[in-house]
């Protein structure tokens, strides 16, 4: 899981240009949009195509979107008990 | 009501100037995501969502930082407009974004790609950046043409809607990248000459 934490951590800052930014500095229980990190509805976006891309996953259901995109640790959660070992 | 060019600048492939002065020249041959990254450091920027922006946003931003960076303008934020002209238009975004949908077996569309497929976004920016609210436009010309930026530029301030305008040329290609501003006001004090198509032209070819 804490592997799985930090390559996220790692594709997030790529994927996002979050310019000048280390995984060391996200703390994986803290939130992406809003407060946290402050992303954008086109950052949330583009996490969507990462987690299609990277770990084949597709978020359908929009209403689950808040919960897996709270933090990196949710998205961890998530692509660890969405895809097969 | 005369109006003078108060302030110009240029960014390409090879230097970064302000009012004629070049404070920043491409000696390392900089490719242009690392040059436009090394003007933003030179110009002491704290922008983060300027790494967010594709290459021709980024080059307009940068351009009218130049530019508006030590003036302290005091018009209210609807009357200062911008008015651009480019010949390549977004082709470049455009280019990077098709390649995220050619290939069927590897399908990702780029939403932050596909946001900045349009030329005028460029002035979205520069407008956010620098709460600027007033009119703009945004041509989509062969080449440079000076009389086009002074004839609208004219109509707009002889009408008195605006009281300041940002005048841009923003080309980005492959191989090369260009950005050429102006700042028009009714301003004696300062100024690098009198606000004509001619004027416009000797800066760009000249300075």
């Amino acid at each position: 899981m804490d592997e799985l934490i930090h390559q996220l951590k790692i594709e997030i800052i790529s994927c996002l240009n979050l310019e000048g930014l280390s995984p060391e500095e996200i703390d994986a229980t803290q939130p992406l949009f809003n407060e946290g990190l402050g992303l954008d509805s086109i950052d949330a976006l583009e996490l969507i195509v990462l987690m299609d891309k990277t770990y084949g996953l597709k978020i359908v259901e929009a209403s689950k979107g808040k919960e897996i995109f709270y933090s990196v640790g949710t998205m961890a959660k998530y692509i660890m008990e969405n895809t097969k070992s | 009501m005369d109006h003078y060019i108060t302030a110009f600048g240029r960014i390409n492939s090879t230097q970064a100037s302000r009012n004629g002065k070049r404070f920043w020249s491409n000696q390392e041959g900089l490719k242009l995501a690392d040059s436009l990254k090394a003007i933003y450091k030179i110009l002491g920027m704290n922008y983060l969502k300027f790494f967010k922006m594709d290459e021709m946003s980024k080059l307009g931003v940068l351009g009218a930082e130049i530019l508006l960076k030590d003036l302290n303008l005091t018009y209210q934020a609807h009357e200062i407009g911008i008015l651009m002209l480019t010949s390549e238009s977004s082709l470049f975004t455009d280019q990077k974004y098709f390649e995220t949908i050619s290939d069927s077996q590897n399908y990702f569309p780029s939403p932050s790609l596909f946001v900045y497929t349009l030329p005028n976004i460029v002035m979205g920016e520069i407008a956010i950046k620098n709460n600027l609210k007033g009119e703009n436009i945004c041509f989509v010309q062969d080449q440079f043409k000076s009389h086009l930026l002074f004839d609208y530029a004219n109509y707009l301030l002889t009408r008195g809607s605006q009281k300041a305008l940002l005048l841009a040329f923003i080309d980005v290609t492959k191989n090369d990248y260009e950005c050429f501003m102006i700042l028009i006001e009714n301003n004696i004090k300062n100024n690098f000459g009198s606000f004509t198509s001619s004027r416009i032209e000797e800066l760009y070819c000249n300075e």
